[in-house]
């Protein structure tokens, strides 16, 4: 048999494997909206932790952090700060947001901002761009599949078709099964690929350098800006470094699928969740092992995309097609365990906080059938824009952030700040967006190399804090139930 | 100000206290990975467990915020505020 068969056929066996798992997830659970987008506020710490974990530990990371480390160096160790800091907050704010969930029955970031500031403008804007963001998002996972089934199997299987597998498999089981499916097949497919990790980048590295210390040595000697941010040779600067730490980790937690997940479980689990996460930034450095150790390897002139390093690697390494396989199923579990909950998050984000507002009078059931409309809905752009356009894999979700992060302000403003108004965190958000949305794709350059992200956070902040001090104050009775909570 | 509201009214001031000591602590860890403080692990040697010192550093960091938060939990929980 053809190599590239076996290794098609591990891949098949692996997509097999998620489906099963996903469905028998949702199996005789009942079908309400508290359990499709919430799992009734009982999921556990080992299942939390990889459901959070997912997200991270992605195509982004899993060949998105090769691809940085392999074109940009340093700049890519942001990944590693942001990954381990980026859920900080949530240690201090998810306590008392969950209380107000209980007390509102919250299920989504826009039910609390819809709460807090009795307007109904705010979240339909806030999923409107959030939908912008889960999009580049899900583009970022579902070029990783393509890439991966593309390369391993030695072109046989074009771009277009392992996506459109992978993604359709993704798709099924979300619809069917909601959070839950989503929540167990991210514990096997983190545990995969957490293996998968560390035994190929430490491979990697002893086996074509004899180590870690020698094969940066080298990369040192040939490339001396490589390892170092903002020198001569680097290849990003110190504020754009900076910055592009900064907008992720104050955006992290401002995901709506993952802000929802306070409503998921209970506040102990909350805070041994963010207790153990930045154990998954240390499990990401012999990731970015696997991208330098590319450099002396192949040229760049042979990579139609830096993200293809890893498939690259592993394609031209020559390994036994049964190992080739099992490291596909890994990158697919990587992309796959981020698509289901970001498609997921999507979805519900858009039905709870869009659909459900302009429409409140909605049965139980047209809204479970509206939410695995918009799976699909999502899931056609996604995959359109992922099949078509050009972007790399962490342009993509830095491009993502930029929007998120301007949610931080009026979730902080609603439990933290008394005066902050309707008015105030509209405007806010408005402006932000823009900021961000003409320094990101206009071309103009962004003062100093700043984020755009931050220079429309800085922006949001300031005309918040004014529009919101200039409004008139709301009802404190009102305001207190939250900012005192 | 008076308006900012970081803790419950029912607060015990001890644990105001760590909270704010572990939120600067926590703060400190964000700082170092960012410029201008990062400037001072900005180079290649020394080595740190193989890596380069910039990437060691932020390593070192990871586990100095993992070890503050394992505190933190600790604390809470012996205290009964989990």
């Amino acid at each position: 048999m053809e190599s590239w068969i076996i290794v098609l056929i591990c891949m098949i066996a692996y997509l097999a494997f998620a489906l099963t798992l996903g469905l028998l997830a949702g199996y005789k659970r009942k079908a309400s909206i508290s359990e499709y987008v919430v799992a009734e506020r009982n999921i556990s710490l080992v299942v939390m932790w990889f459901l959070m974990g997912g997200t991270i530990f992605s195509a982004f990371a899993f060949l998105g952090g090769p691809g940085w480390a392999y074109s940009k160096g340093a700049a890519s160790f942001y990944i590693l700060s942001y990954c381990a800091l980026g859920m900080l907050p949530w240690y201090f704010f998810g306590p008392k947001v969950s209380r107000i969930g209980e007390k509102f029955s919250h299920v989504t970031e826009g039910d609390l901002l819809k709460g807090r500031y009795k307007s109904n403008l705010l979240p339909v804007l806030i999923a409107l761009v959030a939908t912008i963001a889960f999009i580049q998002y899900i583009c970022l996972q579902l070029k990783g599949v393509a890439y991966t089934v593309n390369i391993l199997t030695g072109g046989h299987i074009p771009f277009w078709a392992g996506a459109l597998i992978a993604y359709g498999v993704v798709v099924i089981y979300v619809i069917t099964s909601g959070v839950r499916g989503a929540a167990w097949s991210d514990v096997v497919q983190g545990g995969l690929m957490l293996i998968i990790a560390w035994v190929v980048g430490l491979y990697l590295v002893y086996h074509l350098y004899g180590g870690p210390t020698a094969m940066f040595q080298q990369i040192a000697a040939t490339n001396p800006g490589h390892l170092i941010i903002g020198k001569e040779g680097s290849h990003m600067g110190i504020v754009a470094f900076s910055t592009a730490t900064l907008v992720s980790i104050i955006g992290f937690m401002m995901w709506p699928h993952l802000f929802m997940k306070t409503y998921t479980t209970n506040i102990k689990t909350m805070k041994r969740t963010v207790m153990m996460y930045p154990l998954f930034a240390i499990f990401l450095v012999p990731v970015l092992f696997i991208g330098f150790s590319g450099m002396m390897q192949v040229s760049s002139g042979e990579l139609a995309a830096a993200d293809q390093i890893l498939p690259t690697m592993v394609h031209m390494l020559k390994f036994s097609p049964l190992l080739i396989g099992i490291i596909g199923a890994g990158t697919l579990a990587a992309s796959m365990s981020s698509a289901d909950a970001i498609t997921h998050g999507a979805a519900s984000t858009f039905v709870e906080d869009v659909v459900r507002v302009i429409n409140p009078k909605m049965s139980e059931k047209s809204v479970l059938w509206t939410l695995r409309i918009m799976v699909l809905v999502i899931g056609a752009i996604s995959y359109y824009l992922a099949i078509f356009g050009s972007a790399s894999l962490v342009a993509l979700l830095l491009g993502g952030y930029g929007f998120i992060v301007q949610i931080a302000p009026p979730v902080y403003g609603a439990v933290y700040w008394k005066r902050a108004t309707k008015g105030g965190a509209i405007s806010g958000f408005v402006v932000g967006a823009l900021l961000n949305s003409y320094f990101a794709y206009s071309g103009a350059a962004s003062p100093a190399g700043i984020n755009p992200g931050i220079v429309g956070l800085i922006g949001n902040i300031i005309v918040f804090v004014v529009v919101s001090l200039l409004t008139k104050p709301q009802d404190m009775e009102h305001v207190n139930k939250f900012v005192e909570a | 100000m008076k308006n900012i509201v970081l803790f419950r009214k029912d607060t015990p001031p001890k644990k105001k206290r760590v909270y704010s000591l572990f939120g600067v602590f926590f703060a400190i860890c964000v700082l170092a990975v960012i410029f201008p403080f990062y400037a001072v692990a900005n180079r290649v040697t020394p080595y740190i467990m193989g890596m380069p010192f910039s990437m060691g550093w932020i390593v070192i960091w990871i586990v100095l915020l993992f070890i503050g938060l394992v505190l933190l939990y600790l604390w809470e929980s012996r205290t009964g505020g989990v």
